[in-house]
């Protein structure tokens, strides 16, 4: 008998062994699709590769926060002050007008890219679990301001004290990744002309942590995330220590934008606490709720889309806005010509970025390619013994009557 | 019935109380619990059993007493010096539960909840999961394995990849077993396993619950209001109201006790039952068909509300 | 350096007439938590567009500081009026348009949808007044005037031997509009049937439902008054601070819901209560520590008072005047 449950147990991992390849193939075609971009970007002058190499880095901070939002159910309103550790990380390390550097602190070999960014990213990693840790008890909203609070206080800081940050100039001069040298006198460069290099390295970075995530997703570690997200009493009932569990949600969630930020830092050489505002936590919330909470792949697709709307579309579609209001001459509708000539898509970003919110809340809660999971969960159809107050996601069944119409 | 009720108490729990606010839910209970013995803690609605329940599996601290395990304290003390398990080491140390409303993990696979079950048992961490080294992948493909017998032996073996909510509700009760099952226990606390059962399934689960004590090596305690369910396969029998234990014993004993009958049926209830010979006191809501009519009319079993 | 009582009640003062905008909005967070459990993101930027309402309905009526003190004064009141019909009427709508969708979601989902909305009605407050700060006519004087009210009494006159008052025109405006506001409220929820139907419908939904109470109605009249309020207090903040933009919402917002749950969120008057301490926190932090503690001031009043609402959530999420509630398994 023992042996049919081993039997169906190699099946199973079988089953995922050929799924996984069949995603790695995926995975790889969309990735060699992206590679050959900057090929074409360069040779019909499209000129967009500086807009997509922080897209790319928001893909990356999306899929770190999907950790937090979508598999932990936590949501996190500041995760942009674990952006900001990753990148001041990088700055501490490697500017020369770092105080750190000033000090004589920073060991030599530390004071290069790659160092620097593994330090960010344990960095981010620690201030995840020092800023997670008071909210752990906290109910889904409360922990929601918390995180906010977190999220406005930590640039807030690198701000204000100026003797070591500098102040609101910012730290510049930031390491970039060093040159790989290949044979016959050439090597792979890292300046700011070498635009296709850097695209290439943050679409490694992305494949890296994809291949990661979904590996934490599908193991003992990503099943007691979905048990603690779907009730946290029965979780720590099954044995699940959902102190330690969600701390390494936070963790690695901020680890990936630990990762992120130095990444981001030693692309545009200086930091600023001005470039870490309330409204970027909100846009990868946004790309996180947009493209399908809780599953990586639809996340990348709402990044892609608000990163892509976020830094070339909305300057792309005014050019052709203003063309044609210019157009319209016909007396009645002058007024709308008047305006579509001379409107900036630009000024529109906060209001597609808050319909975006409201609109997949109300139409679409699991995102336009939702987990088939997480769908069920959000359009809160949920039948099964969820009558508790402290679970993050509760249902609130016993009001559903109630509040849909007046009581006779 | 069975006679393996001798042997040292594998749970201990002494004086437990718990207050909420001025409410005293549970006022210093005590029970021990014999190795590979069911116990039945019994008591109309609101009795505090499930509170009681909570404190033993670590959801609830209790206001005072002590609860040891297999000798280990699980609630003992306050302050420095004193113990308060959280549920998950609780359940590491060999205790696992059911909930009186069902609380699968409802999106998740049947398989998944049983794996989620085993969480205890396995190691792999945040490293190991990057890594997935042969001793990670051996762990998993095991795990599995486990979890495939269990779910066979509560009869789910077919529904393995099916999501917990479209099981019916017979067969979530019986993933919860399973789950339960999962990690390892020696105790098993069952919170009302046949509420919302028909006749027939509730008798299935009495007997499937005889028989994983005898198989399993179980020690089971069980939480019920239906009499009838925990008199047949009960070695010991404990009855809360109020708060408080007011009988303790074989089924038969706890039966005749009056003080029983009327937390049951009322005040006068106890009396009546003699006048009429009845011996069984039956499950509020079901004792009409066995109370034979007379006139005037028998006294409604009394149902906290 | 000597305590300057004189700057400590100036800046009380001011703390006082910032503290009772707060409270003002604070009330909004605190009359819709208490009934639907919501934590109104949006309820800042009713505020700012009440601010904004204001401004225009003012420009409108084209009145300036050389118009006659009766003029005036008939201005401001209807500009109040209309701010707060405005904004109240806007926030109901807010939730009959999305929220109230969504009530049998999950608690996160119109929190998520409040945050949508927060930044839908940023972007059209740059549609309405551009991105960049504008002022308001100047129609309420802004200078100091010295009073020497304590000198008046003996033992207070051997305490404070040099000490003078310095008041505006325009402290005592803003605390003139907020008391007579926070005493209709109080009428309207403790006297009031609709009042009293709220409070029952915040403390069970389901009985007050089965009473009879139109929950609907009731949680729209909530959003309703409470966004009256935010109306209320972003006409004053316009005239207070003489100038709006479309992020004044993000900041009072924050801090008004950091008053609402340090004063116990759910409770009107720990919301009061609470806007007045978060109001006197702000002014003393800004304008007065820094004369005592070097390298303090105004830059460090947003770490303070998120730092005061993290760790009221965390270690009493109750509040100051809540009661806390026992977990139910």
């Amino acid at each position: 008998m023992a042996a049919s449950y081993a039997t169906r147990a190699e099946q199973y991992f079988e089953d995922r062994r050929q799924e996984n390849r069949k995603r790695l193939l995926r995975v790889l075609i969309g990735s060699l699709v992206l590679a050959i971009y900057p090929i074409l970007d360069q040779a019909f002058g499209w000129d967009q590769l500086g807009q997509w190499i922080p897209i790319f880095v928001f893909v990356i901070l999306a899929m770190g926060l999907n950790i937090v939002v979508g598999y932990a159910g936590l949501l996190d309103l500041g995760y942009v002050a674990f952006f900001v550790i990753g990148a001041y990380g990088n700055a501490f390390l490697t500017s020369p007008n770092s105080w750190f550097v000033q000090q004589g602190w920073i060991p030599n070999w530390l004071q290069s890219f790659w160092p620097a960014m593994a330090v960010s990213w344990i960095l981010a990693a620690i201030f995840g679990v020092i800023l997670g840790a008071p909210t752990l008890r906290l109910r889904g909203d409360y922990l929601a301001i918390v995180t906010l609070g977190f999220g406005e206080i930590v640039p807030d800081f690198f701000t204000n004290a100026a003797t070591v940050t500098n102040g609101p100039q910012g730290i510049g001069q930031i390491a970039k990744p060093p040159s790989i040298p290949l044979p016959g006198d050439r090597e792979i460069a890292f300046n700011t002309v070498n635009q296709a290099n850097w695209f290439w390295l943050v679409l490694a970075v992305g494949i890296l942590s994809i291949f990661m995530i979904t590996r934490l997703y599908d193991s003992r570690l990503g099943r007691a995330w979905q048990a603690i997200r779907e009730d946290e009493i029965a979780a720590a009932s099954m044995g699940i220590n959902t102190v330690s569990t969600k701390l390494w949600a936070f963790a690695l969630g901020a680890s990936f934008s630990g990762f992120a930020g130095s990444l981001y830092a030693g692309y545009v050489r200086i930091v600023y606490p001005d470039q870490f505002q309330f409204s970027v936590s909100i846009i990868i919330l946004a790309m996180v709720i947009l493209g399908g909470i809780g599953n990586i792949y639809g996340v990348i697709a709402g990044s892609l889309i608000i990163g892509s709307f976020d830094r070339i579309l909305a300057t792309e579609l005014t050019r052709p806005l203003n063309w044609a209001g210019e157009r319209i001459t016909w007396p009645p509708l002058q007024w709308l010509g008047d305006w579509m000539a001379t409107h900036n898509v630009n000024s529109d970003r906060f209001l597609i970025f808050g319909l975006a919110l409201v609109l997949i809340m109300l139409l679409r809660p699991g995102g336009l390619f939702p987990s088939s999971r997480r769908a069920a969960e959000l359009s809160g159809d949920d039948d099964v013994g969820d009558d508790d107050d402290d679970t993050l996601y509760e249902t609130r069944t016993d009001d559903t009557k109630l509040a849909g119409g007046s009581a006779t | 019935m069975s006679d393996s009720s001798s042997g040292p108490p594998i749970l201990e729990a002494r004086g437990i109380t718990k207050k909420f606010g001025g409410l005293i839910a549970v006022d210093a209970v005590d029970l021990a619990i014999a190795t590979g013995s069911i116990t039945s803690v019994i008591g109309p609605n609101g009795a505090g059993k499930t509170t009681f329940f909570n404190m033993i599996a670590g959801i609830y601290k209790p206001t005072d007493g002590t609860i040891s395990f297999k000798g280990k304290p699980i609630f003992g003390g306050s302050g420095f010096g004193g113990t308060s398990l959280r549920p998950d080491q609780v359940t590491s140390l060999g205790i696992a539960r059911t909930f009186q409303n069902i609380r699968l993990f409802a999106n998740m696979t049947v398989i998944e909840n049983v794996l989620v079950g085993m969480h205890s048992r396995m190691k792999t961490g945040a490293l190991g999961a990057f890594l997935r080294t042969r001793s990670v992948m051996k762990e998993e493909r095991e795990a599995r394995e486990t979890a495939y017998s269990l779910l066979d032996y509560v009869g789910l073996g077919r529904q393995a990849q099916a999501t917990a909510r479209n099981l019916s509700y017979g067969d979530q009760r019986r993933l919860e077993v399973a789950r339960a099952l999962a990690s390892g226990p020696s105790l098993l606390l069952l919170d009302e396993p046949t509420a919302g059962m028909n006749p027939r399934e509730t008798a299935g689960m009495t007997t499937f619950i005889d028989q994983m004590r005898r198989e399993l090596n179980l020690t089971i305690l069980l939480i019920e209001h239906d009499m009838k369910v925990v008199m047949g396969i009960s070695d010991q029998v404990a009855v809360l109201d109020h708060g408080t234990k007011i009988a303790d014993g074989s089924g038969a004993e706890v039966r005749g006790n009056p003080q029983v009958i009327e937390a049951y049926l009322g005040k006068g209830a106890a009396e009546l039952a003699k006048q009429f010979d009845i011996d069984t006191v039956e499950a509020p809501g079901e004792a009409p068909e066995s109370i034979p009519p007379v006139s005037p009319e028998p006294p409604r079993p009394q149902v906290n509300p | 350096m000597d305590f300057e009582w004189t700057l400590f009640f100036q800046f009380m003062i001011i703390g006082l007439a910032t503290g009772s905008l707060i409270a003002l909005i604070a009330l909004g967070y605190t009359l819709v938590y208490g009934i639907i459990e919501l934590i109104n993101f949006a309820h800042g930027e009713v505020f700012m567009m009440g601010a904004f309402f204001a401004s225009t309905v003012v420009v409108l009526t084209g009145v300036t500081s050389d118009s006659s003190t009766g003029a005036i004064v008939a201005v401001l009141l209807l500009t109040l009026a209309a701010s707060m019909i405005f904004s109240g009427v806007l926030n109901a709508g807010i939730d009959k348009l999305a929220y109230s969708r969504l009530r049998n979601a999950p608690r996160l989902a119109p929190l998520i949808a409040a945050i949508g909305m927060s930044f839908i009605l940023q972007n059209v407050a740059i549609y309405w007044k551009g991105p960049n700060p504008f002022t308001a006519p100047d129609l309420i004087p802004r200078e100091f005037r010295t009073y020497n009210v304590l000198q008046e009494w003996p033992l207070l006159r051997d305490w404070f031997a040099d000490s003078t008052l310095r008041l505006r025109l325009l402290d005592v405006m803003v605390i003139g509009v907020t008391i007579p506001l926070l005493l209709i409220l109080s009428w309207f929820v403790y006297r009031t049937q609709i009042g009293t139907a709220m409070r029952a419908t915040a403390q069970d939904r389901e009985a007050a439902a089965l009473m009879g109470i139109d929950i609907n109605r009731t949680i729209g009249v909530a959003f309703l008054i409470g966004g009256s309020l935010a109306g209320a207090a972003g006409m004053v903040a316009l005239f207070y601070n003489n100038s709006g933009r479309f992020q004044m919402g993000f900041t009072y917002g924050l801090f008004a819901f950091t008053a609402a749950v340090l004063g116990g969120i759910g409770n009107l008057g720990g919301a009061v209560l609470g806007g007045f301490l978060i109001g006197l926190i702000w002014s003393y932090s800004d304008g007065f520590m820094g004369t005592y503690i070097s390298g303090w001031g105004s830059q460090w009043t947003n770490s303070v008072i998120f730092g005061i609402l993290i760790l009221v959530l965390v270690f009493r999420p109750s509040g100051l005047l809540g009661q806390s509630v026992p977990d139910k398994v």
